[in-house]
């Protein structure tokens, strides 16, 4: 019964998340590929780095759709947010970037001129949603000052 | 600590006599940092430096408009050490810097450095400054001073020094941990903590040199090097430039000792290994969040520190980043964190004056090859680690990186074992019910409503199962700084989310990390036990959260969680009828497990924790399953699951009832209490009483180099 429960609060989750940011959409056309954050990487990470999935790197620049939580910033950073597999605060003051995120945390890229995206997004820290958007691939270093392996772009 | 003449004399005298002059330039700042003395104190608030222990001299001057500074000398006790001026040449270990400044000096303002400078005579000494500007006028600061502290040579010296440092952990942090790991009866403990054990205690002042409230780097700073750092800055003064790795520096105990005596360096933490509490040890930075530069001067400088052993997460920094040189259609996607911006270049007069290696903005090095190419010997994981130092021959020098930022807390690495053998009934929050090993929850949630496999721990989460625990490190660090060792070592442990957890108010996860750091704690115990020329000191470089420990819980989790959600956030339930105090709250019975830790934190007799220190916060009083925030929740909450909290203002938020913070932000904050310290071995007895936490290097190096009294 509890795993039940489970599943239909999952469920209705997800409706929400989409629901939440249903103004968010990718530039380029067609449908958007669904990718899950344990796709990003062989998993458990080898004795080094960290080594990109065939189908990470097949999505390259095409529109996709991930399901995350929205990384709670402290202070939150103007035209990004970070979406992870887990609920994350990190929190500059007495951290730095000795923090809890997950190797596969995405940067989710947005216009922040844009605001009824940025508001949607920034109100959304903490919870899951859906994200879709470009996939971009590649080392950026970001304005907190963390190097990006994996972006969405919603521009 | 004699001092070898009257140091109300000299100071009252130099006071009066040498008021800086009114005529300008200005020279704004000396360093090292000393306060002009003051009628009735009794000692003088200035720089301490054990003899021969170098540290750099520094003047900014300011020039009046339409002039520039041509020439700042440096005198001690009244004879010129160096005259450095704007044309050269200058000693190679002086410099005169002119770009590069802060802002809101006045234009044409100069930094002007003598790096390493060290004296051997004990006592009060002068320092002063003279600077010479263009339109011939001199300005003479000469009131600033600094103190050699001398040695007491007593007797038996001690050869070896462990210091685990459980970071924020406060006098409430040890006695939770007592509660929970050994129980009490009839108002006793049944057992003590390993730590407790220990036969001298000292209580230590932790301010910092700008603020009551320490952040972890001049926290753990300050023990090590003898002076007060400013917040967010390691093993160095504050200055007025914008290079955060060019400021005026003060040798580390590690880089004394191992100058002096040779001794080796080990440190392993739980945290990044470039977090602050591990660089402030060995790394000198004004800004802590350097991070390549942090982790390459851990290599580059190791002639100076000695460092044979690092251990702890932070494997992102090790990697590397050829950004600029990437082929968009073959990207790196290795997780490298590794910058330019946060690298480091060294300016000739440092290199010169500490020997210190000039570094380079290399965001392509690869670290890790590096470490393994100077001789280090790399363990990915536990496995790997087992099986180094399992030989009669342990590897001569250990680089150890399990995680790639933070090493997950005790509470999910013993999850994930639990959950990877037979005892996972033993979990806790029913952490592995839905198994192991099947890739990040968020996901792992939803790829169970899409028919995919169940969620993994949390350990497998990130990808790293197979983490050792910080006992099995603390001896994998002892068996390598152990071979051979003919000079002695200094160890720092570092239970590190201790403070990262109490930061979250996350109670069960912090509690759990003061017992794996006291696992550590006792490995080292056990070292002395059989080292006696070894000094052991257990202590924290602040408090955080405010901890308190209330009371106890009235009711088992099952009422709880029916409470919480008959009664959503309210008080008058799920405070008034569920926290017992005084005799409410009886003495907590928790079973543990043959690994240590308890089979449940959720117990009827739970015992409850308050934080004095708090941000806003929803309290259930139960634990969670997931770091941060309780992915579980639908066991005790109304969906949509697309409200899950990540921080302490919004976990609970549809549950829990509502705590008001006192400060700003979401987390809660370190505090200017002071803490407690335990120490036992050779020179223990230096450590009682109650003293400044600059104090403990003076007590270390007299335990070291002048030994104590048996």
């Amino acid at each position: 019964v509890i795993n039940k429960l489970r599943l239909w609060g999952l469920g209705l989750g997800i409706v929400g998340g989409l629901l939440c940011i249903q103004s968010v959409q990718a530039v380029e056309t067609g449908p958007a590929i669904s990718i899950r954050f344990r796709e990003f990487y062989k998993m458990p990470v080898g004795p080094e780095g960290l080594e990109p999935s065939e189908k990470l790197l097949a999505l390259a620049n095409k529109p996709v759709s991930l399901l995350g939580y929205v990384v709670d910033q402290n202070p939150p950073i103007e035209g990004h947010i970070i979406l992870s597999p887990l609920p994350v605060l990190i929190d500059q003051q007495d951290e730095s970037l000795a923090d809890d995120l997950t190797p596969s945390a995405v940067f989710v890229h947005f216009d922040p001129h844009n605001p009824s995206l940025a508001e949607s997004l920034t109100q959304s820290k903490g919870k899951l949603i859906v994200v879709q958007g470009v996939l971009t691939l590649g080392p950026q270093e970001e304005a907190d000052g963390r190097v990006s392996q994996i972006q969405l772009r919603m521009e | 600590m004699s001092r070898p003449f009257s140091v109300f004399g000299l100071l009252c005298s130099l006071f009066f006599i040498s008021l800086p002059a009114l005529s300008d330039p200005y020279i704004s700042r000396v360093t090292p940092p000393s306060k002009p003395y003051r009628e009735g104190q009794h000692e003088p608030v200035t720089a301490r430096f054990l003899p021969d222990q170098r540290f750099d001299l520094q003047a900014t001057v300011q020039p009046d408009a339409g002039t520039r500074i041509e020439r700042v000398r440096f005198m001690i006790d009244g004879k010129e050490l160096a005259s450095v001026s704007a044309e050269g040449p200058h000693p190679a270990q002086t410099s005169f810097v002119s770009s590069g400044l802060v802002e809101g000096l006045r234009p044409g303002s100069v930094v002007v450095s003598y790096r390493a400078y060290s004296l051997k005579k004990e006592g009060i000494h002068r320092l002063q400054v003279e600077a010479e500007q263009s339109d011939g006028k001199v300005t003479r600061d000469e009131w600033h001073v600094f103190e050699i502290v001398g040695l007491q040579r007593l007797g038996s010296r001690a050869k070896n020094v462990i210091l685990f440092l459980g970071d924020g952990m406060g006098a409430a942090h040890r006695t939770a941990a007592r509660i929970v790991s050994k129980g009490y009866a009839q108002g006793k403990s049944n057992d003590r903590l390993a730590m407790d054990t220990f036969p001298v205690t000292g209580l230590v002042m932790t301010a910092s040199l700008n603020s009551i409230v320490t952040d972890s780097s001049p926290g753990m700073s300050n023990y090590v090097t003898g002076n007060k750092a400013n917040n967010n800055e390691e093993g160095v003064f504050p200055d007025d430039t914008k290079d955060a790795f060019d400021n005026p520096r003060v040798e580390y105990l590690i880089e004394y000792l191992h100058r002096t005596q040779g001794t080796s360096l080990g440190i392993v933490t739980t945290a990044d290994v470039f977090d602050a509490t591990p660089a402030a040890n060995a790394v000198h930075t004004s800004d802590r969040g350097k991070g390549t530069g942090i982790v390459d001067q851990y290599l580059d400088d190791q002639s100076l520190t000695g460092l044979r052993v690092l251990m702890g997460g932070g494997r992102k920094w090790f990697l590397p980043n050829p950004s600029g040189k990437i082929d968009k259609t073959q990207p790196v996607l290795n997780g490298s964190q590794r910058t330019a911006s946060s690298d480091y270049v060294l300016p000739n007069d440092l290199v010169v004056g500490w020997g210190a290696a000039q570094g380079a903005k290399d965001p392509e090095r690869h670290l890790i090859a590096d470490f393994r190419s100077a001789g280090w010997t790399y363990a990915p994981d536990f496995t790997g680690l087992k099986n180094l130092i399992a030989g009669k021959a342990p590897p001569q020098k250990l680089l150890g990186l399990f995680s790639f930022s933070n090493m997950n807390v005790a509470f999910d690495k013993i999850n994930g074992r639990r959950c990877a053998s037979e005892a996972s009934a033993s979990a806790f929050a029913n952490g592995c019910t839905a198994g192991v090993g099947s890739g990040a929850f968020g996901e792992g949630a939803a790829s169970q409503a899409q028919g995919g496999a169940p969620a993994g721990t949390v350990v497998h989460d990130f990808g790293f199962p197979d983490q050792p625990m910080l006992d099995e490190m603390t001896d994998a660090a002892l068996k390598v700084l152990d071979h051979g060792n003919d000079n002695g070592f200094f160890l720092m442990v570092e239970g590190a989310s201790i403070d990262k957890q109490s930061h979250l108010m996350d109670t069960d996860r912090w509690i759990l990390e003061v017992l794996e750091f006291d696992r550590a704690v006792a490995v080292g115990q056990r070292y002395a036990q059989s080292h006696p020329d070894t000094l052991v000191i257990v202590t924290a470089d602040h408090e955080c959260s405010g901890a308190s420990l209330i009371g106890a819980l009235k009711a088992n989790r099952e009422s709880v969680a029916k409470n919480l959600a008959s009664d959503p956030g309210k008080a008058s339930v799920l405070r008034d009828k569920q926290v017992g105090v005084y005799e409410g709250a009886g003495f907590p019975q928790y079973r543990i497990l043959a690994d240590g830790y308890p089979a449940d934190t959720d117990i009827q007799g739970k015992v409850l924790v308050g934080y004095g220190a708090n941000a806003d916060r929803y309290e259930t009083w139960l634990s969670h399953s997931r770091p941060t925030s309780d992915s579980q929740q639908p066991f005790i909450s109304v969906p949509p699951l697309n409200t899950y909290p990540a921080h302490p203002a919004a976990r609970n938020a549809d549950t829990g009832f509502f705590i008001a913070g006192q400060v700003p932000g979401e987390n809660a904050v370190h505090t200017g209490t002071d803490v407690p310290l335990s120490a036992m071995g050779r020179g223990a007895s230096l450590f009682t009483g109650f003293f400044d936490n600059t104090d403990v290097f003076f007590k270390i190096g007299q335990a070291v180099l002048g030994g104590v009294k048996e």
